[in-house]
């Protein structure tokens, strides 16, 4: 049984050598970037802290309540996210890491929930934006002519705007609040996928593969998922990857400008924006949330930056010859 | 042998440019008969691959099929529905397309692209089998280490792997008719060569209708049993491949012999090209379209279009000077 195993783990790898060989030059390229390492472990602990911030959150909690309890810490930190209290504006302290907000409520334990709600509605905007983008940039690009030109005058119109200021109008339109919020970003956000898909699609389709898929026989649908639809990925994982911090500022733009997550949700942006009245003396309140979205969004930009250089397998191919030069 | 596999009748291909209407193909008939290998010579931008491409109903845009009848095995393609034209291609009708180097797709093992054909006609069952197949293909088309190889993906490949590659996608359904569009090009001598030695080894295997389309004459005295000469979207002459090396009727399948260079006579006079350029196919020159490069043209030429006769058996020209006035 372990034989057979080992076996066919060695037939496995033989089979797919070509493939094991790049992924090793993906993750060599990655390694030797210390910009996109940094962004990477940035991005999966934003993510642990979006996916976890209520657990996380409480077990800090539960654990500094342990170590005061022993006596090893003297005071207990305090993680009230909702409650008023009467510690309002205080600084930085071994109570409230970052401080307080105007209601006395803790403002770490406010962004810890905060990067979720970021988070989570980045994703929702994305997850339904790219595959509107996804269809309509394939359709537009393979099909040309009459389809195309519809396709994309109506995009343009999209794009005419700016993009905050629509979603603003939108969203004030539909009232105040994170749903409408994420409608508006999905309404301003697909346009920009149609392009980059379609512009993708007008490159690809001219290569002779496109052509000799046809010529034996393959019909579009088939042509446009198994031959150009595979072509176009990974330009695309690389946008999305930048654009997340771009959906993240944009939501936070809303929030800040009232328009986004309603009090007492507790989203950056809103933070950011409550804190300015009490800019300069009170910075905590509204710099370090701010500077809490600076590191996501830095973080997902460094990724994406380094994505690009990994996907590139021109860039890739250098480096083989890098590796190679190297051994000899 | 007399058989038709193929026929073409009065095909007009436009292409519909800002610049104008291209007259890219006008009036071209001819016929190609079953176990044969012809060829299809002619100039750069004279109008062979949009012919071949008319067959399986592929003209790139902004071309059209104006007008025209195209029989294979006594179906009308031109008048088929889309649906059965896929049918055809790469079922009966293997198209070898040009540059091997770009007609992989690179994300997917060449072994898949090659059986890529028996998965869309429904030939094989799964792609377990598909892969049985794509293995004796490769051995077919001489590939050395067949089931290696096949599990490549096209960077891993040369030129002439890649070709031979593109080679088995065309006949993987085993076709009745196989298009190589200029098979040659892009590869050095040695493996035209070899890719040659291929082609008429299959041809002999199968039994196999070839159609070559080059601009390479020795290929064509080489592989061809007839020929067809094109110039600027017309077909000038067609003959059987050793009447038309032997005796060139048209002036301008004379000038083509000539301006093959011959490594035995002094520099000077080794070449001879024709003198002038292709002409502009928007505005084509009335009459025949050699006549302003032709040495021998008479007033009638300017005027009148030349109607195909036959001056020898099996032996047709398109020229004022065979043809009765």
């Amino acid at each position: 049984m372990f034989k057979s195993l080992k076996e066919r783990y060695e037939k496995w790898k033989f089979k797919n050598a070509a493939k094991i060989e790049e992924y090793r030059l993906m993750f060599y390229a990655f390694k030797r970037s210390p910009l996109s390492v940094a962004g990477s472990i940035m991005v999966i602990i934003f993510v642990i802290l979006g996916v976890f911030g209520p657990w996380i959150l409480d077990g800090i909690r539960g654990l500094m309540g342990f170590l005061y309890s022993h006596g090893i810490i003297r005071t207990e930190p305090s993680f009230n996210a909702f409650d008023w209290s009467l510690d309002v504006l205080q600084p930085p302290s071994w109570k409230h890491w970052f401080g307080t907000d105007d209601y006395g409520r803790d403002i770490f334990a406010r962004s810890m929930l905060g990067i979720q709600v970021s988070l989570v509605y980045s994703l929702v905007v994305l997850v339904v934006a790219i595959p509107i983008g996804i269809i309509l940039g394939l359709i537009a690009g393979y099909y040309g002519g009459k389809v195309d030109e519809v396709i994309s005058r109506i995009t343009d119109m999209f794009l005419a705007f700016p993009a905050l200021v629509l979603a603003m109008a939108i969203s004030a339109s539909l009232g105040a609040g994170l749903m409408s919020a994420i409608i508006a970003l999905i309404t301003v956000w697909w346009p920009g996928y149609v392009r980059l898909i379609r512009g993708q699609v007008l490159s690809v389709k001219e290569n002779l593969y496109i052509e000799a898929a046809r010529a034996v026989g393959m019909g579009n649908f088939s042509i446009i998922v198994k031959h150009i639809l595979p072509n176009v990925i990974s330009p695309l994982i690389i946008y999305t990857t930048m654009d997340i911090a771009g959906v993240v500022l944009t939501g936070a733009n809303l929030s800040f400008l009232g328009l986004g997550a309603q009090p007492p949700t507790p989203e950056l942006g809103r933070i950011v924006f409550d804190g300015l009245d009490y800019l300069p003396e009170k910075w905590w309140y509204s710099l370090i949330p701010g500077f809490m979205l600076f590191l996501f969004a830095l973080g997902f930009n460094l990724l994406g930056d380094g994505l690009r250089d990994v996907l590139d397998p021109r860039f890739r191919r250098r480096l083989e010859f890098e590796v190679k030069g190297e051994k000899e | 042998m007399n058989e038709e596999i193929l026929r073409i009748e009065g095909l007009k291909v436009y292409f519909y440019t800002y610049a104008g209407v291209v007259k890219a193909i006008e009036g071209v008939n001819l016929s190609v008969r079953k176990g044969e290998c012809f060829g299809l010579v002619g100039e750069t931008g004279c109008g062979k691959s949009v012919t071949m491409r008319s067959v399986i109903k592929l003209v790139p845009p902004p071309g059209r099929i104006v007008s025209g009848k195209i029989y294979f095995e006594g179906l009308d393609v031109l008048s088929l529905p889309e649906s059965e034209v896929r049918k055809l291609r790469g079922r009966k009708i293997g198209f070898i397309v040009q540059e091997p180097m770009s007609a992989l797709d690179p994300l997917y093992k060449v072994g898949y692209q090659a059986g890529e054909p028996l998965l869309v006609h429904g030939l094989v069952k799964d792609v377990k089998e598909m892969w049985k197949r794509v293995v004796n293909l490769f051995k077919t088309v001489m590939i050395p280490e067949p089931k290696e190889r096949s599990r490549n993906y096209p960077h891993e490949l040369s030129g002439g792997m890649k070709q031979r590659v593109v080679i088995a996608t065309a006949i993987s359904c085993v076709p009745d008719l196989i298009i190589a569009d200029e098979p040659t090009t892009n590869v050095d001598v040695t493996i035209q060569a070899q890719i040659l030695d291929l082609l008429r080894d299959l041809r002999r295997k199968y039994g196999t209708t070839l159609i070559l389309v080059t601009h390479n004459l020795g290929i064509v005295a080489e592989m061809c049993d007839r020929v067809a000469v094109m110039y600027a979207g017309q077909i000038v002459e067609l003959a059987n491949v050793y009447d038309l090396f032997k005796d060139p009727l048209h002036p301008y399948t004379k000038g083509l012999l000539e301006a093959v260079p011959i490594i035995t006579k002094s520099r000077e006079v080794r070449l001879k090209p024709i003198p002038g350029t292709i002409p502009n196919l928007i505005r084509p020159p009335p009459g025949c379209r050699f006549h302003p490069r032709c040495s021998l043209v008479a007033e009638i030429c300017k005027r009148e279009r030349p109607p195909m006769v036959e001056v020898k058996p099996e032996h047709y020209v398109a020229c004022w000077l065979y043809a009765k006035r």
